[in-house]
């Protein structure tokens, strides 16, 4: 096996071993009664920052002191649409 | 030991099971667990109401601010931290409320995690979430004691706080305690090495409404849909029960909008405003403000707000508003996703083996190295080396004064913190043998001037891409480092106790759940439970109030929008057709600078690329704009004249230029004419040029052991010529020339160090811009050391409050200068040996010295650079300057200059004793009568340029270059 298919392997054992953790947790506070809101809460978080975080958390960066205009000139050359509305108003 | 270990730790540990990824993602996964759990449990405990707790569960999910802090900023441990505190704060409540040990003790252990997470959170989360929990308590109990909210009086209050201090002396001093004890490490090291770091500007300290970019991230993104039911957070938070978080609310507000009150400022006193990075204070008002609005959207999804919006405005409306609501909650995700997804503020990823590969080669690890433009991937790099760098990242840990006198982050990026940042690292760049600093890897073409005008030399690329950089004589580090050593219980300390606390909690925490989910206890509800809210009437005024602050919010979200977009769009006043066309160049778009162009200026858009792509030079290929001014000077409808001011940021020095230009007005929109490039072609088509080359061969075998001295070529011989300390104006100085009397082409270090009359030792500094780094046999360079604020043995007195690299801060000194010692090092060097740079009519006035350059070489010169020497009557040199050109030379081509010479100088000589200069370790004197018994002194000064100037009488004119890409 080459290193990239352990790492796959790695990455679904981890993700199993999560939801398993996941149902283990949220069957403790199940036993309560069952939170169906929580147990939402917590799959959605899983679902959606699991799957995101792969792309953006090693590309983070807390410092934002140069990238700040660079945000700027994004929001900017975008800023045509929403603008639109008070010219129309 | 300067930051709370645990998060990494986890990390390390979980990286021996599947590498570092593994570790960090896994921690990452636990982070978003425990934080909305966390979030769950908070809320549970404020309203007493696990379905509006649960709403709050799913809500904090697709929160901006969480999304925000996880996703762009990607702060972990501040993650961790506030989670384990929410986690916390129901077993806090229990313990106050009920008195029972066991919760005090789960309490205490989960504020142990807490605080071996993150120090910052425990210290102010005592203060903002602790406090006003403490202060909920008393007012639960008194309300115990009476029968309604009415009834409790301050008085009253005070009884019941009186009763229960005990417990919350005893929770207080525990916490205080463990806060204390498990981060022992951390404030003996804080208190061994007090942070001397000067403030590093940071966006959330930014006044929100002049930097609307930092107003945008650091408060419109985090708030986000919060910000429409702030009146009723307040309106909650400061019914009587919540009182305490109500202030405590109140204030968080209030410190996340950094400098645009002077109120944070105030608060925290200057010094922690400085050092604290405020976006965290925004962070954790959203979290409190969490449990109010998943009790909002509860009320108003299927509670009494529901039924009083249904009553009063019908179900349509009710649906249409939650619509908007939704829509406004899922396109705040899309716009926060999407701005740490457009964002370049990381480089594109660096394949590291190569790099790694070349510093274990060849015994490369013995000296430091540098990155420059890796951004985070410096980490990466420096995991996987032996060899040392002289940067890093963490502000608060460093000590070299060369970093915490400068408000930077960190060299690697200087370029993004202007003049101050540059400066740095050219201080790095020129005194390099004093860091061992030998290799440096260019990720950034913007360094590449400045790295060879500190006398670096170019050595290959590697196959990532990345330049190697290297200074020749740069001894190696010692083998045996200075180091300062912790004791041994601290270490023990540092590695125990944040798994130890880890361990406790979990075993804590985690067995009564077991013991409750297996049913072996029965659960009784938790104390809280007993005070829940009424939820069957919602306020009238509240709902008025709401809907008069959500057409407010909105008029001033489209207003802004609409100023934005008048004072940005492109071609709507000539101004903004010039700032954007700068801007579009500044980066590099010039696809979109060509849009700005006159359409009916009869220039193709492939002639206008071919026009931009042949200019080179420092201000076309190495700046940066950092601000525009433009007025207009003449205008009329369709018409007008610009005056622009641009001052750019080179790697080099500061630049300011003042363009004209003109505007027309087509069809409503504003365009840029075009400029006129110069016509001037070379006559021949194909020029020929015959080269000396030079081969360094060694008499290397290859081989793994230690190079043999016999590998080292001979250094070349240099002469002083003359050397000088002088005084110019206010500062000090050391000039003279260097001449190579060797036969092979020579890398030149000189090293000057000044002395007072008690042969103290002053200051030290190496020549930096002003002098030739390499000369070919027989050539000679003027030089000029300046004694930067860095060189001084006594920082404090000369750190210049703004660095600017060519400016130069006086220095006050209560000791004097008068003796200097200078010292040459040689090196054979064959690269950047380009000297086909010719001069011509030169023409000097008292003010400006006007010329020509022509390359008459067969490469593109990217910088010039000319070098000038001042004369007395006498003939005795009293001051060396130099001028960079903005532009580049193209091979056979010629360009103009002018100098401006120095108005009024007060230049005094201190000192021209020769006798303690050295070459290559040698007396000068000596070496110099060995090679070269008889020198003609006139030689140098007989052909000197006659100047009308009242201190200057002749100068002398040298000329120096940079090729950005050698063919």
């Amino acid at each position: 096996m080459n290193g990239s298919l352990v790492k796959l392997y790695l990455y679904k054992l981890t993700l199993k071993i999560f939801i398993f953790t996941l149902l283990f947790i949220t069957n403790l506070y199940m036993k309560e009664k069952s939170n169906k809101y929580l147990i939402t809460a917590v799959i959605l978080a899983v679902l959606f920052h699991g799957t995101t975080i792969f792309y953006t958390l090693e590309t983070t960066y807390d410092a934002l002191i140069h990238f700040l205009q660079i945000i700027m000139q994004i929001v900017g050359s975008n800023l045509g649409i929403i603008s639109g509305i008070p010219v129309l108003l | 030991m300067s930051y709370p270990p645990l998060v990494h730790q986890t990390i390390g540990a979980l990286s021996l099971i599947g590498g570092l990824k593994f570790g960090l993602f896994t921690v990452a996964f636990i982070s978003i667990l425990l934080f909305i759990t966390g979030i769950y449990k908070y809320s549970l405990l404020i309203t007493a109401n696990r379905t509006v707790a649960g709403y709050a569960a799913i809500l904090v999910v697709f929160s901006s601010s969480f999304l925000e802090t996880l996703h762009i900023f990607g702060q972990l441990p501040s993650i961790i931290g506030v989670s384990v505190l929410m986690h916390s704060l129901p077993e806090i409540y229990l313990w106050l409320k009920t008195g029972k040990y066991k919760f005090f003790f789960t309490s205490l252990s989960l504020i142990a995690v807490t605080v071996t997470s993150h120090h910052v959170t425990p210290i102010f989360g005592m203060l903002f979430f602790i406090f006003p929990l403490i202060g909920t308590v008393i007012m639960d109990i008194t309300r115990e004691k009476v029968t309604s909210y009415k009834e409790v009086t301050f008085l009253l209050f005070i009884r019941t706080f009186g009763k229960q201090l005990k417990r919350n002396f005893a929770f207080g001093f525990s916490s205080l305690l463990i806060i204390i004890v498990c981060l022992l490490p951390y404030w003996i090291n804080s208190k061994k090495n007090p942070i001397t770091q000067v403030p590093i500007p940071h966006g959330s300290r930014d006044n929100f409404l002049e930097v609307t970019s930092s107003g945008l991230v650091f408060f419109t993104i985090p708030w986000g849909v919060l910000l429409l039911i702030l009146p009723y957070i307040f309106y909650r938070y400061f019914s009587k029960r919540y009182l305490f978080f109500g202030l405590s609310f109140t204030m968080l507000v209030i410190l996340g909008t950094g400098d645009t009150t002077p109120i944070p400022r105030l608060i925290l006193g200057d010094a922690a405003f400085n050092i604290l990075t405020l976006d965290r204070f925004t962070f954790w008002a959203t979290v409190m403000a969490m449990p109010i609005f998943g009790e909002f959207i509860y009320r108003f999804v299927e509670g009494d707000l529901k039924a009083l919006i249904q009553e009063r405005f019908g179900a349509v409306y009710h649906r249409l508003l939650g619509g908007f609501i939704a829509l406004l909650y899922v396109s705040m995700v899309i716009f926060t996703m999407s701005l740490g997804y457009f964002r370049p503020s990381q480089p594109q990823k660096i394949n590291m083996l190569p790099i790694v590969n070349f510093l274990s080669q060849d015994s490369h690890d013995h000296w430091r190295y540098l990155t420059l433009g890796f951004g985070d991937q410096m980490a990466l790099l420096a995991a996987q080396t032996n060899a040392l760098s002289v940067d890093g990242n963490y502000h608060s840990a460093r000590r070299l004064p060369e970093l915490t006198t400068r408000p930077i982050e960190r060299l690697e990026n200087s370029k993004f913190k202007g003049i101050a940042g540059i400066g740095s690292l050219q201080q790095f760049l020129t005194t390099p043998e004093k860091y061992n600093l030998k290799y440096i890897f260019s990720n950034d073409k913007f360094y590449d001037p400045v790295l060879f005008f500190c006398g670096w030399q170019r050595l290959s690329k590697l196959e990532n891409g990345i330049m190697v950089w290297e200074k020749l004589n740069v001894p190696p580090i010692s083998s045996i480092l200075p180091k300062e050593d912790v004791a041994t219980w601290l270490k023990l300390m540092w590695g125990i106790i944040p798994f130890l606390t880890l361990v406790i909690a979990f075993i804590l925490n985690v067995q009564p759940l077991i013991a409750n989910s297996l049913k072996t206890k029965v659960k009784t509800k938790p104390a809280y439970f007993n005070f829940q809210n009424d939820y069957t009437k919602f306020s009238k005024t509240v709902l008025k109030v709401f809907h008069i602050w959500t057409l407010l919010l909105i008029l001033i979200l489209l207003f802004s929008a609409h100023l934005f977009y008048i004072k940005n769009d492109t071609q709507r006043s000539p101004e903004n057709v010039v700032k954007a066309y700068y801007d579009a160049l500044d980066i590099k778009e010039i696809n979109r600078s060509y849009t700005y162009i006159d359409p009916k200026s009869n220039l193709s858009q492939s002639q206008y690329l071919l026009e931009i792509y042949v200019t080179d030079g420092l201000l076309s290929s190495y700046a940066k704009l950092d601000a525009i001014a433009t007025e207009i000077t003449k205008q009329t409808d369709s018409l007008a004249t610009l005056k622009v001011e641009t001052k750019w940021i080179t790697p080099l020095e500061k630049l300011s230029k003042t363009d004209f230009k003109t505007v027309v007005k087509r069809n409503g929109k504003w365009f840029l004419k075009p400029e006129k490039k110069s016509l001037d072609l070379p006559p021949d088509q194909l020029y020929i040029k015959n080269t000396t080359s030079y081969f360094n061969q060694g008499r290397r075998r290859i081989t793994t052991e230690q190079t043999h001295h016999e590998d080292v070529l001979k250094q070349p011989v240099l002469e002083i010529v003359s050397a000088k300390l002088i005084k110019f104006n206010k500062r000090y100085a050391i000039i003279g020339t260097v001449q190579n009397i060797d036969n092979v082409p020579a890398d030149v270090v000189l090293k000057g160090t000044l002395y007072n009359d008690d042969d103290k030792e002053l200051a030290t500094y190496n020549a930096k811009h002003i002098v030739k780094h390499k000369l070919m046999p027989k050539e000679i360079s003027a030089f000029r050391i300046n004694f930067e604020g860095i060189a001084w043995s006594k920082i404090k007195d000369s750190i210049p409050k703004t660095f600017n690299p060519d400016e130069f801060t006086p220095i006050a000194l209560s000791e004097q200068p008068t003796k200097f010692n200078l010292q040459a090092a040689g090196n054979v060097s064959n690269s950047d040996l380009f000297k086909d740079i010719v001069l011509s009519e030169v023409q000097t006035t008292s003010k400006f010295v006007n010329g020509t350059l022509f390359n008459s070489g067969i490469q593109e010169i990217t910088v010039p650079q000319v070098i000038i020497t001042f004369y007395n009557k006498e003939k005795e040199m009293i001051w060396v300057d130099n001028l960079f050109l903005n532009e580049g030379i193209r091979q056979e081509r010629k360009l103009s200059f002018q100098y401006s010479i120095p108005k009024n100088p007060v230049i005094s000589l201190i000192n021209n004793d020769m006798s303690l200069c050295f070459v290559n370790g040698l007396p000068n004197k000596d070496i110099a009568a060995k090679i070269l018994p008889n020198r003609n002194k006139n030689h140098t000064i007989e052909r000197l340029q006659r100047v009308q100037h009242p201190l200057f009488s002749y100068l002398k004119i040298e000329l120096n270059n940079y090729i950005g890409n050698p063919k």
